[in-house]
């Protein structure tokens, strides 16, 4: 599938707008950087120290060794480890603000924002054996606050959430001492591990990473999903709109993009000021029309129904259409070049973040304490711009699919009706063969969304439910996939499943960081049968996977026993050990391991087959 | 115009290429040669004995080689007589050839030691196809042999006729080690300690007294000087060739350490050329007048020959004469220019198991030794050839980084 | 007119890229993963080297008087139409006599791995378009293939220029 760039028509459409108004795009600039390098290909090249860049000839031809003595499995796992940390640290980074809104929120700082789900707080208070009884809210917030802040550096041992995961999955992290001692401390620990002259034993590199990466999808993502839904609520099923088409003609449309929700409920709920909604319609727009991409579009989308405007690769589409009066972002996945890109239009690039600045953006610095001011000023510049809009160069495509998210665990043990059983009896007696996670990005290496749609629609085809996060999830908005109708697509027991329970077959879940919610379902699952999460037939797959978040994802659901296949190829080739630690080792490790395959047929009958022998072991 | 080629190997295929190649069709070309059978490379027939190799395989050129270029082959006669003056070449079976410009590369013949018993059936020079097949057809009846000469040659027969199957080989070597010629000392240890795992003997400081017969004539081994008799059904002389300028002397023609020719490669005799084994050349680094006696110069002397045989003048630059490769299991020996002079560094590199052995002459590198491994080789022989200043890169080459002084050539010189 | 790899010597970063692509060019899976995966080891023809702070590929010229023709006792090196200079796909078969690699100037051909056979560029990684892998996977453009006579003579002349005085200062 490489005679096209996208399978998405608007993105097809809006590449030929490009093409013809002489517009770069990432698939261009993808195309301008072949050949890339083949020992960055292959992990073989370290940049960790001075006495280098070293690089090492993967045919055996060349030097084998950096100046210092490492060879090319060190060389790959070190570069490995660096990439999980770096994936773990944003997760994390992204759940401690979160946290620390909620903070603030409890000492009356954050006066804009609420405690939603007073429920998940006291749940969480509880998990945290922090006393609710007779305490109010913001007392109890506050002291939970404090109580998870210090997660990210404790000194107890080990983080409180890893012990959601079943008893046989803790024993197997507690004996090859994976349990992440402080999200904090272990990407700090990764980077000194692969300071020059540290650790230079592969397995013991890749073992961190693993433990690393723990920290990260049991500890800080999972962190940034249980306080997201405690400050803007547990997402329950919503229907919306998506692709590009929701970009309206006549409104002024400011599309949200990044990772964080922080900013973006307060856009949401800024937008709908009806003295800004008054100043757009004097400047003849029709109203403010938000719309999300990226993570911060699932964020918004979960909870409140905001349109997607796109995944990943859309983002700089959305700005071709010259339509946007403001792109606002936050932090993760936003490309640099869309301030250059921005200046051709009359479109305002705005970063929030003072950990994200751009090239070409108004920087409007956001924080808590004055949140929804904020928010109206940056939306203010949005209304304002409208009438620079040139409607000679807007071109819009109409393509627009509705979609139902918003599936978190509370929402799906609701639609069972308050218990995984009868999930579990479906996956019992086979009406659902297994559940397959399908999460990641987009990549110009591979059409856009191919690999998604084809995985998905293989797997619920053979009776595999799908959920999915991230850019991923967006995929099948935009397909049609996120819809009760889509169970048509579906195998017959899958289908009856959906039709049964009213749900499409392909549930979202959320953005990147909610990929814990999946695993929260699947250690609630095991709990439930009394087996680990490796036993269950579960799998994972990042199909169009690239940023270094996905690094971290596939290393600790890999560490949490499922097996995950990649549909671009990681940079660990350069190493046979490394390699076979990953795709095989790992199995008898921690119960999962990892596949590349780049074909999504195969990448789904991989899926399939794993699936399948589970169940057997199982005897189901 | 009719040109006339006596010799079939790398002078004279050469030649017949250049001809063909710059001069075009038109002209009438024969070739006359002694040898039967098709031209073959005469540097691989240690390989043929070895089992390594077929005739088929040793082939230089395929079989329609000459059909195709339009040359007419006289194979298996030998050119007796050169009447410069009628401008004929006389053949050994009475013909007579016509020529407008003759090239002689009738290349050289081994030395045969003027011992007894040297004309013993089962005592053997390896310069022909033919020697070697009849080597070959001995070679399975016999368990013993021996080798008379620690050249290249010898070596190399030696090292074929122990992995054709030999029991004992053994070499007698006249100077107090092996190739005395081509390697310093420590390089020769090298090339010796694998043949002599390899299963070779050797003998040192030794002359052969007489080859020794047994009933119905057949070698029944070797006598030294020393007294010592060594029992073999098997011998090979490799003591050196002598260059085939009779012809040429014979019809008047001034010889020397072998035809005397000018820098276009023509004799003394007028329209007469010559190319290869069978002529002298003047060594560029030595200056002194030696034999040809190397494949590379037999092969671009048939080129200039043939060009300046075209009427092209292209004068033929001094030639490197030492100028060796050989390979012995798996140490590889690359010996160029001079063994010895002003300046001589050297160091074994035992990361890549490689001795190397510079010879400087002021400026100028005179001269190298590789043994181990080869690779860059043809640096060091280039700055051998061109005497460009090379002291400035002595430490690059002793350790073997040649492509660095490569580029530095390059973007210095082009 | 026949195209040469030419070196545009000021934009080397040395990052061997060529070198690379030289080695999975001449391997059986054609690709950089399948070759790795398949365990092979293809060696490259063309050589990454510093001299002082230039670095620069160099690769064969395949001489117009090549001394490697003239050297090869096989028979084996040979030239093809396209002015190629190659030891396979002749008549004759390489013996590893290392004759050529004796005689070559710029030190651009060595053995295989197992010491069986000469290797040398010998153009076999061209693609669709007739561009060679080393200049394809060049990424700063240091490798040019083109005809001498399309590439500026004057350029060529300034770059050597440059370069030579780098390499003149370092010595």
């Amino acid at each position: 599938m490489k005679d096209t760039l996208s399978v998405d028509p608007a993105s097809l459409k809006m590449l030929e707008i490009a093409r013809e108004r002489g517009i770069e795009t990432a698939w261009d600039r993808y195309l301008a950087q072949q050949p890339q390098c083949g020992f960055g290909e292959l992990g073989l090249c370290c940049r960790n120290c001075n006495m280098g860049p070293c690089r090492i000839d993967p045919f055996g031809d060349g030097p084998q060794k950096g100046v210092c003595g490492a060879t090319g499995d060190i060389i790959v796992a070190r570069n490995l480890l660096r990439m999980i940390a770096a994936g773990a640290a944003a997760h994390s980074d992204h759940g401690r603000d979160v946290v620390e809104t909620v903070m603030r929120v409890a000492t009356g700082e954050a006066k804009d924002y609420a405690i939603k789900d007073e429920n998940k707080l006291k749940a969480l208070a509880a998990e945290f054996n922090i006393n609710t009884e007779g305490r109010t809210v913001k007392e109890i917030a506050k002291e939970l606050a404090e109580a998870v802040l210090e997660e990210f550096g404790t000194r107890k041992g080990y983080i409180q959430t890893v012990e959601r995961v079943p008893a046989k999955r803790k024993e197997i992290w507690e004996r090859l001492g994976l349990l992440p001692r402080g999200i904090d401390r272990e990407v700090v620990e990764a980077m000194h591990r692969t300071h020059m002259g540290v650790d230079n034993d592969p397995a013991n590199l890749i073992l961190h990473g693993l433990r690393c990466s723990i920290s990260d999808g049991w500890g800080g993502s999972l962190l940034a999903t249980e306080f997201s839904d405690v400050l803007f609520g547990t997402p329950q099923p919503v229907k919306g709109k998506s692709n590009l088409g929701v970009i309206c003609k006549n409104a002024v449309n400011i599309l949200v993009h990044g990772h964080e929700p922080i900013l973006s409920e307060m856009l949401v709920a800024a937008a709908k000021d009806p003295e800004l909604v008054a100043a757009a319609r004097a400047r003849g727009a029709d109203g403010i029309n938000l719309v999300g991409m990226c993570c911060t579009g699932n964020e918004i989308l979960m909870r409140h129904g905001i349109p997607a405007a796109g995944n990943f690769l859309q983002q700089e589409l959305a700005i071709i259409t010259g339509a946007l009066e403001a792109v606002v972002v936050d932090v993760q996945c936003i490309m640099p070049a869309l301030g250059q890109l921005a200046a051709c239009y009359h479109t305002k690039f705005i970063s929030t973040s003072p950990k994200a600045k751009f090239p070409g953006a108004v920087h409007v610095p956001f924080d808590e304490h004055h949140a929804l001011d904020t928010a109206r000023e940056i939306i203010r510049l949005a209304v304002e711009n409208y009438p620079n809009r040139n409607k000679d160069r807007v071109f819009i495509p109409e393509d627009i699919t509705e979609y139902v998210a918003g599936f978190s665990v509370e929402a799906i043990l609701k639609i069972l009706g308050g218990t995984l059983n009868p999930l579990i009896d479906a996956i019992k007696n086979r009406s659902i063969r297994g559940i397959a996670a399908l999460v990641g990005c987009n990549n110009p290496k591979i059409t856009q969304d191919y690999n998604h749609l084809n995985m998905v629609k293989e797997l619920i085809a053979k009776d595999v439910l799908v959920v999915e996060t991230g850019c991923a999830a967006i995929a099948s908005a935009k397909a049609g996939l996120l819809l009760p109708e889509a169970a048509e697509l579906a195998g017959p027991g899958l289908a009856g499943v959906c039709r049964a329970l009213g749900i499409p077959p392909v549930l979202h879940m959320g953005s990147c960081v909610d990929i814990s919610r999946i695993l929260v379902v699947a250690a609630a699952i095991a709990g439930e049968l009394g087996v680990d999460i490796a036993d269950l037939p579960v799998a994972g797959a990042a199909p169009e996977w690239v940023s270094e978040k996905a690094v971290s994802i596939g290393a600790y659901v890999v560490a949490s026993g499922i097996f995950t296949v990649l549909g671009t190829v990681p940079a660990v080739l350069g190493s046979k050990v490394v390699t076979e630690l990953l795709t095989r080792q790992a199995k008898d490790l921690v119960g999962g391991y990892f596949a590349v395959e780049t074909d999504p047929f195969r990448a789904a009958e991989l899926i399939i087959n794993h699936i399948d022998e589970k169940r057997a072991a199982l005897g189901i | 115009m009719r040109f006339v080629i006596a010799g079939n190997s790398a002078a004279g295929v050469a030649a017949v290429e250049t001809l063909r190649r710059l001069g075009g069709r038109q002209n009438h070309i024969t070739v006359v040669t002694d040898e039967p059978g098709e031209t073959y490379s005469r540097c691989m027939l240690p390989d043929l004995l070895a089992g390594k190799k077929t005739e088929y395989s040793i082939r230089l050129r395929p079989p329609d080689f000459y059909r195709k270029l339009g040359v007419e082959l006289l194979g298996g006669v030998a050119a007796v007589a050169l009447q410069p003056g009628e401008k004929k070449l006389l053949l050994q079976d009475g013909r007579e050839l016509a020529y407008d410009r003759l090239l002689v590369a009738t290349g050289a013949r081994p030395v045969l030691p003027e011992v007894p018993g040297a004309e013993a059936r089962g005592v053997f020079t390896l310069r022909t196809l033919t020697d070697a097949r009849l080597i070959a057809s001995l070679a399975p009846r016999v368990s013993r042999a021996v080798i008379a000469g620690g050249g290249l040659v010898g070596l190399k027969t030696a090292y074929a006729l122990k992995t054709a199957g030999l029991d004992g080989v053994t070499v007698v070597v006249t100077s107090p080690r092996l190739l005395i010629r081509q390697l310093d000392e420590e390089a020769a240890a090298l090339v010796e300690r694998e043949l002599r795992s390899a299963g070779i003997n050797f003998i040192y400081n030794a002359r052969i007294k007489a080859f020794v017969t047994g009933s119905g004539g057949d070698l029944a081994g070797v006598e030294l000087e020393d007294g010592r008799e060594l029992p073999a059904g098997l011998a090979v002389v490799a003591k050196g060739v002598r260059p085939n300028d009779t012809l040429v002397g014979e019809a008047g023609g001034e010889t020397g350490k072998g035809i005397v020719v000018d820098r276009y490669l023509r004799t003394t005799l007028e329209n007469v050329y010559a190319a290869g084994d069978c002529i002298q050349v003047t060594d560029r680094v030595t200056a002194q007048k030696v034999s040809s006696a190397l494949w590379t110069l037999a092969f671009e002397q048939g080129r200039y020959a043939a060009a300046n045989m075209l009427g092209l003048a292209r004068p033929y630059p001094a030639p490197l004469t030492r100028l060796n490769s050989a390979r012995f299991g798996t140490v590889d020996v690359i010996s160029v220019g001079r063994l010895e002079g002003p300046e001589v560094m050297a160091r074994y590199d035992p990361l890549r198991f490689t001795y190397r052995r510079l010879v400087f002459d002021g400026e100028r590198l005179a001269g190298f030794i590789l043994a181990g491994k080869v690779d860059g080789a043809g640096v060091y022989t280039a700055l051998v050839k061109s005497g460009r200043p090379a002291w400035t890169y002595r430490r690059q080459l002793l350790e073997g980084r040649a492509g660095s002084v490569a580029l530095s050539n390059f973007l210095t010189f082009h | 007119m026949q195209k040469e790899v030419l070196i545009n010597f000021d934009r080397c970063l040395g990052c061997r890229s060529c070198q690379l692509a030289c080695a999975v060019a001449h391997s059986t899976a054609g690709n950089l993963f399948g070759a790795i995966l398949n365990g092979e080891k293809p060696r490259t023809r063309i050589f990454v080297h510093q001299v002082g702070g230039q670095k620069a590929p160099l690769n064969c010229r395949h001489c117009e008087d090549a001394p490697c023709i003239d050297a090869c006792i096989a028979g084996a090196m040979h030239r093809q139409e396209d002015g190629t200079v190659t030891n396979v796909g002749g008549e004759q078969q390489c013996t590893a006599c290392w004759m050529c690699v004796m005689v070559c100037p710029y030190g651009v051909i060595r053995s295989d791995a197992a010491g069986t056979m000469a290797l040398k560029c010998d153009r076999e990684c061209r693609d669709e378009a007739g561009v060679p892998a080393c200049v394809r996977a060049c990424p700063t453009g240091a490798l040019v293939y083109a005809g001498v006579d399309e590439y500026s003579g004057r350029r060529r002349v300034d770059v050597l220029a440059r370069a030579l005085q780098q390499v003149s200062g370092n010595f």
